[in-house]
């Protein structure tokens, strides 16, 4: 966005033929400033065809702006673009640097490689608010997995749904009570972060694991989720998300893309870096007595899992990611419901940024990377609103005359387009495409433009807004969903396996069978758009595993390529 | 006039990259879901699945026991009872066996070796994956190993033996230490251990809890970790010492003779980039080595 503040201002520069002139000295000086005369060139003045006065001034001059005197109002301006503008380098530095960590650096999945362990009891909670239309996808998963049956409970959270989703929690507690057992809310705060509270009231497993309604876990995935667990430092665990509805429409595409960027490179980079990755709130996991130390989840937060990853480091604990952890979701299919979603998640940011920033450097035991990063981190929507100030004073400040940088504008504005702050998000998008193997989308950059703007002016409207009315109670706001809606029928909920026999997927679960009912957008190819959860192989399930035909060193980076 | 000009050449020099774009868009190209399952096969392969794909996969499937000449090599193995492969072995694929899988001295496993119970590896070999109960290194053994019979019995010291240590804070069951931290002979310590640091047991020293550490962590002679150990940088495991849950290293891992890792009703998982074994070491479950694996 700056950059296209900067070329803005160079197409002023170049439509009105001349650089910025300065102010006239209107008494407000410093003392220190003198006045300067301005250059003139030897050869006189040019006035041209179109006789317009043009000023030539030696290549020095360009370069070395000479000390004018400025409006005061028009220094402060100066100042503050300044740091706007620094500010901007180093989040463009920190872009590049997680990008070229990527693709060129070690990386770090410790944890993947645990397949035998003996493993943490934990409880998987799924929270619900009128998800009739999807929950029964995500049970349905939860039945198939590979984990020990005797280590893991279900928590539905039903959290004052008016639709059918009871019935069919209901349902499933019914058939398999010894693994679903639903907890129906019918009072208290509402939002996620109050049902994920008093869910975990008198809990006593070691470790728990949050999935919001719409996702669908696959066949390992609690298994890898709750391996990180093991190490003593992890207090909680993230893991990759997915949009399944990608297909759907321009929105879900450049979404795609952008989740792409933020967890195939942001959140491994952070991992790979020893900076701290940030808990998702969904598709991972928190352990339960690190949770109990920090003093469990906020129901005031609109953004429960930023919260509590700064809350979780500040308590000396370590947020552990990796992208092999991956998981479905769907995607904002219209504009409104994503600039709803993006402004709660931005509201949320900065509340938590309010709260935490000056505990980050507080708190002993973090390294300066991890305080520097973690900054970055909260104020990553803090920098909206800036930009756009930074928009609008730098053409205000070009009309006043402020400008230090007088002619080289044009030439920085041009460049800077390429440079600075657009295109180091770009290149983390096309690097994460790339590493998921998705070369073909990479055409639709240009598109992501549209996406940013939108974002930025949603993101500054809630920014602006939590920070006048941070007093404001925060209010939740339930994402749409768009899968069909399916009855509740009993008989329809798959057979589970027992522990260690074959775990074969019901055919309505397989892509090379059908599609699971529902779940795909109407106007996709099934079949093709929604991939395999699992196997539907029958062969006996031993008690030992394999892997492994192609050695792969840390530092290869091309994942899916 | 050259301001409208340049405006329309700006316009279009702006336009220029959404054509493909719009192509792309309106023509769906590389629009659907990633494909998120069996994209990391080749490393993260579940036991489940491989099995079931064994009858079909297998380039050689054997009922019964089945012994190998030496020197040869094979491709896919799956046998229903033992094998037996007296040296220089050579698995190009993986290799599946229902009973135990004893490999000769200089054998070359790539891919994955799997035994539902023992398998033992000679020395001079190279491997990458190995799964048994337990997998055994080295000379030939007849005995399995077994870890030590007092595994669990250890008395309960919570944290007193860090007094003067460069101490950060204990909460809960687990103690925060900023630095490095040795753990004197004999010394036993009750709850999990977080060192920014290298960390060492000495001889005889136990840990009653996990232990994760920043540098290198030295297990010393018959020194226990009663739960999983992780380390930054590299683990060595001394004769006889003890490692119940899964021990992981972001560089490389040694393990001396007669090590242990895992327990025949705890089975565990050892992982590193390189992993070196001697003589005599065990691991209950699974041992691999993401880059290069060698028996000593």
């Amino acid at each position: 966005m700056p950059s296209l503040s900067a070329l803005l201002l160079g197409l002023s520069l170049l439509l009105s033929g001349a650089g910025p002139e300065p102010v006239a000295d209107a008494g407000l000086v410093s003392p220190a400033a003198e006045p300067v005369e301005r250059p003139v060139s030897p050869a006189g003045i040019d006035g041209g065809s179109t006789g317009v006065a043009v000023e030539v001034r030696p290549l020095e001059s360009w370069v070395r702006t000479p000390q004018v005197r400025y409006p005061i109002a028009a220094r402060l301006g100066l100042y503050v673009l300044y740091v706007i503008v620094l500010l901007i380098v180093v989040y463009t530095v920190r872009h590049y640097l997680f990008t070229y960590n990527r693709l060129f650096g070690r990386q770090r999945h410790p944890y993947v490689p645990i397949d035998e362990a003996d493993w943490p009891r934990l409880t998987i909670l799924v929270p619900c608010h009128n998800e009739e239309k999807v929950v029964h996808h995500i049970l349905d998963a939860l039945l198939q997995v590979d984990y020990p049956r005797d280590r893991m409970l279900v928590i539905p959270v039903n959290d004052r749904s008016t639709d059918g989703t009871r019935a069919i929690l209901d349902a499933y507690a019914a058939r398999y009570p010894e693994l679903f057992r639903p907890l129906h809310r019918t009072g208290g705060l509402p939002g996620k972060a109050a049902a994920l509270k008093e869910a975990i009231e008198g809990l006593r497993d070691d470790v728990l694991l949050v999935f919001d309604a719409d996702y669908i876990p696959g066949r390992d995935l609690i298994k890898r989720l709750a391996a990180p667990f093991l190490d003593p430092e992890v207090g909680a665990v993230m893991g990759r998300v997915v949009p399944l509805n990608t297909p759907r429409n321009l929105l879900t595409r450049l979404l795609d893309m952008e989740r792409s960027a933020g967890y195939q490179v942001d959140q491994q980079a952070r991992m790979n870096l020893g900076v701290i990755a940030q808990y998702g709130g969904t598709v991972g996991g928190v352990r339960v007595s690190a949770l109990r130390q920090v003093g469990g989840w906020r129901e005031d937060s609109l953004t429960e899992d930023t919260d509590i990853t700064l809350r979780l480091v500040l308590g000396g604990w370590k947020i552990a990611y990796s992208n092999r952890y991956e998981c479905y979701e769907e995607v904002p299919e219209t504009w409104p419901v994503r600039i709803r979603q993006i402004m709660r998640w931005a509201r949320g940011h900065t509340d938590a940024a309010m709260r935490y920033l000056p505990d980050l450097w507080r708190t002993p035991g973090l390294s300066l990377r991890e305080r520097f990063d973690g900054s970055l981190l909260l104020g990553t929507y803090l920098m909206s609103p800036l930009l756009l100030s930074g928009w609008v004073l730098a053409l205000f400040l070009f009309y006043l005359g402020a400008n230090p940088f007088a002619g080289i504008i044009a030439v920085l504005a041009v460049a800077s387009y390429g440079t600075i702050g657009n295109f180091a998000a770009f290149f983390e998008i096309a690097a994460a495409v790339r590493l998921d193997g998705n070369r073909g989308r990479i055409a639709l950059l240009p598109m992501i433009l549209g996406g940013f703007i939108v974002s930025m002016v949603s993101t500054s409207r809630a920014v602006v807004r939590q920070l006048v009315f941070s007093r404001e109670p925060l209010q939740w706001d339930k994402t749409q969903r768009y899968r069909r809606s399916v009855a509740s029928d009993p008989s329809r909920i798959p057979v589970r396996e027992p522990d260690r026999a074959p775990l074969a997927v019901p055919a309505s679960m397989d892509a090379t069978a059908g599609a699971i009912p529902g779940v795909v957008p109407a106007s996709l190819d099934a079949a093709e758009a929604l991939p395999s959860l699992g196997r539907n192989d029958s062969a006996p399930a031993p008690a030992a595993g394999h892997a492994v035909s192609k050695r792969r060193s840390n530092h290869e980076p091309a994942e899916g390529s | 006039m050259v301001a409208a000009v340049f405006v329309l050449a700006l316009g279009v020099l702006v336009a220029l990259p959404l054509a493909p774009s719009i192509r792309t868009w309106k023509r769906r190209i590389d629009s659907r879901p990633l494909r998120i399952h069996e994209r990391y096969d080749h490393e993260l392969h579940r036991a489940s699945e491989e099995r079931s794909g064994s009858a079909r996969r297998a380039g050689l499937r054997v009922h019964g026991d089945y012994r190998v000449p030496e020197g040869s090599s094979v491709g896919a193995l799956c046998v229903d009872g033992s094998v037996t492969w007296d040296g220089q072995a050579v698995v190009e694929g993986w290799l599946d066996a229902r009973g135990p899988v004893t490999v000769g001295r200089h054998a070359r496993l790539e891919g994955s070796c799997a035994s539902d119970r023992r398998l033992f590896v000679g020395s001079g070999s190279t491997f990458e994956r190995l799964v048994g109960a337990p997998v055994e290194f080295g000379a030939r053994v007849d005995e399995g190993a077994t870890p030590p019979s007092d595994a669990t019995r250890y008395g309960k010291r919570r944290f007193e033996g860090l007094a003067g240590r460069p101490f950060i804070s204990g909460t809960g069951d687990r103690t925060l230490i900023d630095g490095d931290l040795v753990l004197d002979p004999g010394e036993v310590l009750d709850g999990s251990l977080v060192v920014r640091g290298a960390l060492t047991l000495r001889s005889g020293a136990t840990v009653n809890g996990s232990v994760t550490c920043y540098g290198d962590l030295t297990v010393g002679e018959s020194a226990r970790i009663l739960g999983a150990a992780f380390s930054r940088q590299s683990v060595w495991l001394a004769a006889e010492s003890f490692v119940a849950g899964p021990c992981v290293a972001d560089r490389a891992i040694r393990l001396g003779q007669s090590a242990t890792v895992g327990m025949e009703n705890a089975r565990s998982t050892v992982s590193a980039p390189r992993i070196e074994s001697h003589a005599y070491a065990a691991v209950f479950g699974i041992i691999h080595a993401t880059e290069s694996g060698q028996v000593a």
